[in-house]
Order: C-alpha cells, then sequence, then structure tokens
C-alpha cells in the first residue's frame, strides 16, 4: 500500500469557498496530503504536478472546463486516479458527460461526509486489489 | 403512167369490183345496200355476224326489222335525208339482234348512183356496245363517287341516328340502282335479335319481308359475321337455304333477284349493323356497286360509332354536371354550420378533385374557386407539407379512410396558417364513394398556446433544475460545517468559522427565497408598495451593506457616485435598497475576481438616473432579450454556476416598473462589462431640502427613549447599542416581564419588542400595554421571524404600530425611526 509510504494525495476542485474549505478540513483530518482548486483550468494544472490518489470534484465550474473535463484530462495523464463527481444538478442534467464517465460515482449535494468517506476507502481498496493480483 | 392504165383497163374494172367485194365480205362491220324504199338489196357476211341473220333471209326485207323501236324515228329522218340531199351521214342508234338484244352502232350511210338513173342507200354499221358499256360505266363510277361523298357530308352531319340510318339507306338504294335497300340497326346497340328493319319503302319491307330474323337466316348470317354476301340471283343461291324461306313464299312471288349484304363495322372491326340492297332483276350488282357499298358502309359504321361516342360522353358530362351542381348546393343549414367555422368546409369528388371550397377559405388563400379545384389548394401549402399531404390524400382516396391532416397554407397575408383539415367519403346505397366532405379549422390559436405551453413547461423545468442547484449549493457547506462543529478538538477561531458558514447559507438561502415569494407577488399583482418620501442615499447605502459580503468575496472595488443635493422619491424604502442590492450582487457574480463596479447616479430632469456598471463578462447578444424574463437561465449558465435562480433581473425589472421606472441593460459583448440603467421619477423637488437633514447623514434629530426587549441577550445588545450611536436613549430587557416593568417605569417613546420571548411573548407584552392607561401613545414595534401577512395582521391587531423581520435591517430602522 503506497499510504505505507506516503500520505494519500487527494485533489478537491470546488469553486464555492465555504465548501472547499471545509471539505480541505475534513480530508485532512484523515491525515491525508490535500491540495484545492477552484477552477478547472487551475484543477487540470495542480493535477498534473500534484499527481493525486484522488480526485474530487465540482461538475459546475467557474470557467469553460467542467468537472467532468477535469477527471478526463487528468486521467488521461495517469489512468489510475480514482475519481468522484460531485454536483447540486439533477441527474439528467449531466447529460453525455453522465454517459462519458459512467464508471465514475456521482454524489448529489448536500452529501454526508460519511458517504464520501466510503466512496473513497471503497477506492483505495479496489486499487489495492487490483495492484496486489 | 396512163398508158399501162388504159392498156389495162379492162382487166381492171374486174379487179376493183372483186377488191371491193372481197372486202366488204370479210369486214366485221356490217355493210349493206337499201333501195330508196328501206329494203335490203344486199347483206355482208360482217351483218350477219353483227344480227344474227343472214343474207337470204334479209335481202328484199326492210331494214325497219333489225332498227330498236326507239330508234326508228331517228332512222326514218336520216333516210329523208338521204334522198332528198344525198349528203352522206353518219349517226349511232340501236338496233335489234335476231336474239332480241338492243345493239348500240354507229353507222354511215350515203347514197350511190345504181347506174340505171336511179339511187340507192350504202351504210356501214359498226358495233359500238363495248364503248357504250365503258362510257355507261365510266359515268356510273363518277355518280357513285359522287354520291359517296354527298353521302359522306349528310351522314356526318346527321343530328341522330335515325336520320343518319335513313340518309345511308336512301343514298345506296338510289346510287346502287337496287330497287330496295334496308338497313338492320339496333339504335340501343349492336346489331342484335332487337335488331329493327329500316327499309327504303314499302316495296323494300315487303321485298325483306321474306327474310327471317337475321341470325336465323344462314345468307343474312354471314353478313352479320362481317362478311360482303353478293348474288346475281338469290332465288338460285345455295346460301340460301330452301327451308328458310318463308312458308307461302313461292320462288316466282318472291320480288328479290339481285342480293347485295354489306357489314357496317366500327374501326375495330366489330359489326354495328348491316345494309341490304335488293333488286327484282338478276345481275345488278357489279363489283363497282359493291365495292360503293361497302365505302357507303364503312362511313356508316364510323358515323354511327362517333354518335355513340359523343351520345355517351354527353350523357357522361350531363351526369357529371348534374351531380357537381348538387354537391354545390349542400342543405343550407348544414352550409350555415359549415360557414360559421374558420375556415368553413370543403368537398371533394370521388377522384379526390376539390368542387367546393367555402369562401372563407378562398379568401384567406387569395383564389378563385375555378383555381382551387385546379389543384390550387395544394399549390399553397407550406412547402413542408406539400409533399406528405398530397402522398397522403392520394392514399386517402385510394383506401377511403377517413380525412385528417394538420397542414399550413400560405395565406393572401404572406404568413402561414396552420389548418386541420378533416373529412370523410361520402358514399351511395352500394358503398361506393360518391365524393368527400370535410372542414377546415383554424387552429392558430390552439398552435400557439401550444407552443406557449410547451415554452412555459420547458421554462418550469429548467427552473426547477437551477432552483435545486441553488438551493443544494448553500445547503452543502451547512452539512459539512455541522460534520466539522462536530468532531472534537475544534479550535474556537474554527466553530466561529464554521458558524459564520452556516449563517451566510441561511442569509443566502432566505434571500432566496424572498425573491423566489416576491417575483410570485409580482406576478399575481399582489406586491404592495409602502411608499413614502424617502433619501436616495439611504436606499443605496442599504443596498450597499446587503452586497458588501459578496463583493468582499470577490474581492471587487465599489465606487459609489451620487449628486451632491439629497434626491428624494416617493418610494418604498426596502424595495428601492432591493432593486440596487440585487445590481450590485450580479454585477458582482458576473465580474471575475477582484473587478470593478460603480453604482452612480444623476438627476434628469424629473427622473433621477442611477447606473450599476461592471467589467465583468458582459451580456451577449442572444441573451439580451429575455434578459428581464424570470427563469431564463438557460443550460449553458447552469454549466458555468454563476448561480442565482435567473430572477434577480426579473425581479429588478418588476419592482422598477412598480415605482413607475425604467431598467435598460448595455454591453459591448462577452467580456465587455455590462451597464444597468435605472430610471425613477423624482418625488419631492429635490432642491428644497438640505443635505443636512437627510437622515442617511445623521441620526434622528429626535432624541428618543427606547426599549429593546429580546430574550437573545446578544440581539438586543446589538439593537441597544446601534440605538446609541444613532443618538437614542436605551434600555434593555431581556424577558417580557422586565420589559412591562420598564415601559412603566421608564415610560419609553418606542419598543422593539421580539415576539418569541419564553414568559410573556411579544404579544402578551403589547396587549398589556395597550391596556394601561400610561401605554396608548406609545410606539410598539415587533421583531419577529416570521413576515407573513397573517403575522403582521396579528401584530396589529394586538396594538402594533409597525412589524419588523428578523434579521432586523438597520437601515429600515433607522428610516422608521426617524420618520416618527
Amino acid at each position: 500500500m503506497s499510504s505505507a509510504e506516503r500520505a494519500m494525495r487527494v485533489l478537491i476542485v470546488e469553486d464555492e469557498l465555504a465548501a472547499l474549505e471545509l471539505m480541505q478540513w475534513w480530508t485532512e483530518d484523515h491525515g491525508w496530503e490535500v491540495r484545492t482548486a477552484r477552477s478547472g483550468q487551475v484543477a487540470v494544472e495542480i493535477g498534473k504536478l500534484f499527481k493525486p490518489d484522488v480526485l474530487i470534484t465540482d461538475y459546475c465550474l467557474q470557467d469553460d472546463v467542467n468537472g467532468a473535463d477535469v477527471i478526463q484530462q487528468l486521467r488521461n495523464v495517469d489512468a489510475s486516479v480514482r475519481c468522484v463527481l460531485v454536483t447540486g444538478l439533477l441527474p439528467n442534467a449531466l447529460g453525455e458527460d453522465a454517459r462519458r464517465l459512467h464508471d465514475v460515482p456521482v454524489l448529489t449535494k448536500p452529501f454526508t461526509f460519511k458517504r464520501l468517506g466510503e466512496l473513497i476507502e471503497n477506492g483505495e481498496k479496489a486499487a489495492a486489489a487490483a495492484s496486489g493480483a | 403512167m396512163s398508158q399501162p392504165l388504159n392498156r389495162d383497163e379492162g382487166t381492171s374494172q374486174l379487179g376493183l369490183v372483186a377488191l371491193g367485194v372481197g372486202i366488204v365480205e370479210s369486214a366485221p362491220d356490217a355493210v349493206v345496200s337499201l333501195s330508196f324504199d328501206g329494203r335490203v338489196e344486199s347483206w355482208s357476211w360482217g351483218a350477219t355476224q353483227m344480227f344474227g341473220y343472214d343474207a337470204e333471209e334479209m335481202v328484199g326485207q326492210s331494214i325497219q326489222r333489225i332498227i330498236s323501236a326507239e330508234s326508228v324515228p331517228l332512222e326514218a329522218a336520216v333516210h329523208a335525208r338521204l334522198r332528198a340531199e344525198g349528203s352522206p351521214e353518219v349517226y349511232e342508234s340501236v338496233r335489234l339482234t335476231r336474239a332480241g338484244q338492243s345493239l348500240p352502232v354507229s353507222v354511215h350511210a350515203w347514197r350511190l348512183a345504181d347506174g340505171a338513173g336511179g339511187f340507192v342507200v350504202a351504210e356501214i354499221a359498226r358495233d359500238i356496245s363495248e364503248q357504250k358499256r365503258l362510257e355507261q360505266e365510266l359515268r356510273l363510277e363518277a355518280t357513285l363517287l359522287d354520291g359517296l361523298s354527298r353521302s359522306g357530308e349528310a351522314i356526318f352531319s346527321a343530328t341522330d341516328l335515325e336520320q343518319l340510318v335513313r340518309i345511308v339507306t336512301d343514298a345506296a338504294t338510289e346510287l346502287s340502282g337496287a330497287g330496295f335497300g334496308a338497313f338492320f340497326y339496333d339504335l340501343e346497340g349492336e346489331a342484335s335479335q332487337n335488331s329493327k328493319l329500316y327499309p327504303s319503302s314499302a316495296a323494300a319491307r315487303q321485298a325483306f319481308a321474306h327474310f327471317l330474323l337475321p341470325h336465323h337466316t344462314s345468307i343474312l348470317g354471314h353478313t352479320f359475321a362481317g362478311e360482303v354476301v353478293c348474288s346475281d340471283d338469290i332465288v338460285s343461291d345455295v346460301r340460301y337455304a330452301p327451308h328458310e324461306r318463308a312458308p307461302g313464299a313461292a320462288l316466282g312471288e318472291v320480288p328479290l333477284r339481285s342480293y347485295l349484304g354489306v357489314p357496317v363495322l366500327s374501326r375495330s372491326g366489330t359489326v354495328l349493323a348491316a345494309l341490304f340492297l335488293g333488286h327484282a332483276q338478276p345481275g345488278r350488282f357489279c363489283e363497282r356497286i359493291q365495292r360503293f357499298a361497302v365505302a357507303l358502309a364503312r362511313q356508316a359504321g364510323m358515323a354511327i360509332e362517333n354518335s355513340r361516342q359523343s351520345r355517351q360522353r354527353e350523357t357522361e358530362l350531363s351526369e357529371l354536371r348534374r351531380s357537381e351542381a348538387a354537391l354545390r348546393q349542400p342543405h343550407s343549414v348544414y352550409r350555415a354550420i359549415g360557414e360559421a367555422i374558420d375556415y368553413g368546409t370543403w368537398i371533394c369528388d370521388a377522384t379526390g378533385r376539390n368542387i367546393y371550397a367555402s369562401p372563407s377559405f378562398l379568401e384567406l388563400v387569395g383564389m378563385s374557386q375555378e383555381q382551387c379545384s385546379e389543384f390550387g389548394w395544394g399549390a399553397a401549402l407550406h412547402p413542408d407539407d406539400a409533399e406528405p399531404t398530397l402522398a397522403a390524400w392520394q392514399a386517402c382516396v385510394r383506401t377511403g379512410a377517413p380525412w385528417e391532416m394538420d397542414h399550413r397554407y400560405l395565406g393572401v397575408d404572406g404568413r402561414y396558417h396552420p389548418i386541420l383539415a378533416r373529412g370523410i367519403a361520402v358514399r351511395d346505397e352500394q358503398g361506393a364513394v360518391t365524393c368527400w366532405a370535410g372542414i377546415n379549422l383554424d387552429v392558430s390559436r390552439l398552435k400557439r398556446a401550444e407552443a406557449a405551453l410547451r415554452e412555459a413547461d420547458r421554462r418550469k423545468d429548467e427552473f426547477l433544475a437551477v432552483l435545486a442547484h441553488e438551493l443544494r449549493n448553500p445547503l452543502a457547506p451547512i452539512r459539512y460545517a455541522l460534520a466539522i462543529a462536530k468532531q472534537p478538538g475544534r479550535s474556537p477561531e474554527q466553530k466561529r468559522h464554521t458558524e459564520a458558514i452556516i449563517e451566510r447559507q441561511v442569509e443566502h438561502m432566505s434571500r432566496l427565497l424572498e425573491d423566489l415569494l416576491d417575483i410570485s407577488r409580482i406576478t399575481h399583482g399582489a406586491l404592495e408598495l409602502r411608499k413614502a418620501p424617502i433619501e436616495l442615499g439611504s436606499a443605496i447605502g442599504a443596498a450597499v451593506e446587503a452586497a458588501r459580503p459578496m463583493l468582499d468575496e470577490k474581492q471587487h472595488t465599489l465606487e459609489v457616485d451620487l449628486p451632491s443635493q439629497v434626491v428624494t422619491l416617493e418610494a418604498d424604502p426596502v424595495r428601492i435598497a432591493q432593486i440596487f442590492s440585487n445590481l450590485l450582487i450580479n454585477a458582482a457574480k458576473y465580474t471575475d475576481a477582484g473587478g470593478r463596479i460603480r453604482l452612480s447616479a444623476q438627476l434628469s430632469g424629473e427622473q433621477v438616473l442611477i447606473s450599476v456598471r461592471d467589467n465583468g463578462i458582459g451580456i451577449s447578444p442572444d441573451m439580451k432579450p429575455r434578459l428581464f424574463t424570470a427563469f431564463s437561465q438557460t443550460r449553458p449558465a447552469l454549466e458555468r454556476v454563476e448561480g442565482g435562480l435567473g430572477i434577480g433581473l426579473s425581479l429588478v425589472h418588476g419592482l422598477v416598473k412598480l415605482h413607475g421606472g425604467t431598467i435598460d441593460a448595455h454591453s459591448d459583448g462577452r467580456m465587455q462589462g455590462s451597464e444597468f440603467v435605472v430610471r425613477l421619477p423624482l418625488g419631492l423637488p429635490s432642491s428644497a431640502q438640505p443635505v443636512a437633514d437627510s437622515p442617511s447623514e445623521h441620526a434622528s434629530a429626535r432624541k428618543l427613549r427606547v426599549l429593546v426587549a429580546d430574550d437573545n441577550a446578544d440581539n438586543a445588545e446589538v439593537s441597544g447599542t446601534l440605538l446609541e450611536l444613532w443618538g437614542h436613549e436605551v434600555h434593555v430587557a431581556h424577558t417580557g416581564h422586565a420589559a412591562l416593568t420598564l415601559a412603566e417605569s421608564q415610560r419609553p417613546a418606542v419598543l422593539l419588542l421580539d415576539i418569541g420571548m419564553p414568559d410573556l411573548n411579544g404579544y402578551d407584552v403589547a396587549a398589556a400595554i395597550r391596556a394601561a392607561p400610561w401605554g396608548q401613545e406609545m410606539i410598539l414595534i415587533a421583531v419577529t421571524g416570521w413576515g407573513r401577512d397573517e403575522d403582521r395582521l396579528r401584530s396589529q391587531s394586538v396594538g402594533f404600530n409597525h412589524h419588523l423581520t428578523k434579521p432586523v435591517d438597520p437601515t429600515k430602522l433607522r428610516l422608521l425611526l426617524s420618520g416618527l
């Protein structure tokens, strides 16, 4: 397990400052190494350098790059990045992006941190099983 | 030459006589000499050959014996002239043979001296019967041809069949020289059992009566089978079977000997009728006459066929006209019903051709009935509708299924009109379609309503999506904050931070809800303005305060530029502040962080112009027309999550309008910034009031004694602090009882009473004060979280003068106190 050598890296992308701060606190409480971004373009740039294990991104962002684009672009860099898409929209509003990212779990706001934690841990176990096999 | 002639004179004379006798005796012509009294003196071999009498029989006999009776006067006259004058005569005459046959001859006669002082007549007669026969045939040919051409004209100009049959029969009979003519024809149809006999005369009827009806008689049967039958003598003809002779008609009694039967054929060869010619003499119908009869029959056939076709066409045409006329005039009542509909009724014939359309429809498309019938209706269809409509109509006419079609017609006004056409096939007793009838329904209103409904539905769905988004977004941080706060080991600073977050989000959500309710009130005309003379500066100040958190969060620079003099409006201060806080929040939201926002106002006649300008993302031209329409944010806006319900500007627009003002938006396009300009009518003359009097600059001129009652110590503290800063004397109570005691002892001019106090609530305190003799003049202000109308009514009913909702807006409070 990589966390034995170093802390798990989490990138949070959220344009709403309050939500971002709180998610940052919560993830840092787990002892993870956290970086944040408030726009899609910045997220992609940070992601390329930071190489997160987990990407938590809001769908609607302040620029022309939405959460689905961020996931796509960072997966192109590292296909093993575990992603969670967060949105306040109705499920059908994601349209084509929902089909494109059918394997990415979608969390609808306001979700509980418990649920977010489960998704991250499940992904972690799956990744461990995959690397152990 | 004369020498030998003289020497041989005796021999020569004998030789000449012998030569003459030889010539006379061997010539085919008849050479005869007669005495002056007409008796035959010499009779040549040729004469014997020609007339059948020999010289022995004729010499000494009168020449009269061989002269035909009709030629006797002529020949007598010739002989008289010969006797008197002696010049030769050449003439034609008719002689008789021994067999009794007439023989046309050409005669050359002259006078000869008989050597005894008297004279004899010599004549050479030549048989010209062949020449005569040719002449007669030529004459016949000419007559027949002429007759044929005349009969052709007559036949084709005949007005009815009976007349035609008569012309043919008469012409055939007359020109062929036949004794009888007859025509078998069924006027109602082809030659058949029912054929009738059209005889040329009564004699002909009798003559042909010996023949049984056609088809029963073999000789007629041949003709009815299409064969020309000609018999020189029918009596001995094998084709005329003896057993078919009518009973009692002995051979001698049959007036018919020559017989000619010719079929009258159509162009395709069908036997239409038969033409019969007969003569009492045998052998009268030569080949020429047969050909003539065939030609005549052909003319008759064509004429009959033409007549029959034109009669059929006429019948069809008149039937068509009759049925069309009948269809064009439906029962007047039904017609009236039809005409009452826009765009009336229509009728098509069984083939699908339009034969009637209501005037209202014809007027709509600008056509005459004739143009419509000539398929004008198809040409007036919308290009996208034409092909499917025509295909469906053809299928409908083929199958007889009910017609229903939604299509658009080009009107004379140049616009397309949606019309719903419906119709059904009208059938006769046998179930055959006689015509189609239906209506054209104007469905433009329906279509417009449909479109409006769809648009409203789409907007509603969009709005719900946006609403969900807008409510979830502030909910998310609240939930996170609660989760964070619950965890142990939080520093006081972190706790305060999370609380602040929750407060901000709750405030945000409250504003959303208030905006929503306001929009609903404006839409239903239920929003009431509480107008009062207000100072623009203070309203703007309140607006800036409300927008401040948003401006600070995005680190915008705000510049406010107001006129130096006081600007007074007759307006609802809360709503005016709402207008500009919305515009400022809007500007903050749609401008990237660190932007510049400028609010400026200037007087212009009876109006004040207030502009809110930013250097943000601007307004795209396609967005502009819908800018002030509620719920107009579309999906692209969603993805950008600029936030908001898309009702802010609509609300602003509605509020400005309620104040009798206008609002306009300007932008040079995307990323070019936006400017909103609000024009509001001025209330009182602004120059009348010096700036110093403005409550926005100073606390109220009147110092009031105010009692603040609130069980929440912090709230009471905040309000108290503010009131003191404004220069009032403040007393604070934390319970209802304390408030009542202080009110009695301090006799404050104004009481701010929280409704939700645990011991005595605000209503109880107010009621008690109003019940006390000293409490009548006090100004009671209710402070509550409930802002509904029924809450206001309740507070009014127990004696409150004013009603403020929590959190108390400082501007509102200050304005309220300054007005006292």
